[in-house]
């Protein structure tokens, strides 16, 4: 989450992305239960640096906050974790 | 009471490695950096991150670190940029139990196999005009020596 001393900004007051992500299921695939995540997917307004943040630009590094989480339960989600 | 596992970073030695990849060389010679420098780097390079994947801790422990390749090229060279993505991921798809470059007096970890999970994808930097093939991998290595 932004701090005053991460962005530079005295009294920044962070968490604007952290609150715009959510989720949403699909109705009717063919493939099965279908969700979306991410920024703005549950209905808050979408933020629209998430992508800078998550994959990171030529002068600043990724923040990945999407991937971790994943990554950690997509093998139990597949039925190939613990 | 067993000895205490040490388990070791893997970013540095994975960085050499791709550093000497021949079909790599042509195209960035050896500019493989964890991280963009800083102080207008050549390009074309390839940037690398850990953005996820955790150590296995078990009778046989490995890593399973989840890395973003960022192939970056000169402004307005795309194809480049692409080629270099590509040929990447071809590395990586040969890549079966490696062993890969000490750094410092670390023991040498094992590549033992890779799986690329996204890209090559199109994604520029439009702020400075920076065009970037992004790779994301997860690769499977021993934890210890």
């Amino acid at each position: 989450m932004g701090t005053p001393e991460s962005t530079g900004k005295p009294g920044y007051v962070g968490g604007r992305l952290r609150a715009s992500i959510g989720f949403q299921m699909l109705e009717g695939d063919p493939r099965g239960p279908v969700g979306r995540i991410g920024s703005g997917q549950g209905g808050e307004e979408a933020v629209e640096y998430a992508g800078y943040v998550e994959f990171g630009t030529s002068i600043m590094e990724p923040r990945p906050h999407l991937r971790p989480a994943l990554t950690s339960v997509v093998g139990p989600m597949a039925g190939g974790g613990e | 009471m067993s000895p205490t596992q040490l388990y070791r970073p893997v970013e540095g030695p994975l960085r050499n490695w791709l550093r000497t990849q021949a079909d790599l060389v042509p195209l960035i010679s050896s500019r493989v950096y964890i991280g963009v420098p800083d102080g207008g780097p050549t390009y074309p390079l390839i940037s690398m991150h850990r953005v996820a994947g955790s150590i296995s801790g078990s009778a046989a422990p490995v890593d399973l670190p989840v890395f973003q390749f960022d192939c970056w090229g000169n402004k307005g060279d795309r194809p480049v940029c692409e080629r270099i993505a590509y040929t990447l991921v071809s590395v990586f798809d040969s890549a079966v139990r490696v062993q890969l470059p000490m750094v410092n007096s670390d023991p040498a970890p094992i590549l033992f196999g890779a799986k690329v999970t996204l890209g090559p994808l199109w994604r520029p930097d439009p702020a400075v005009d920076r065009p970037r093939f992004e790779v994301d991998v997860q690769l499977t290595i021993a934890a210890t020596s």
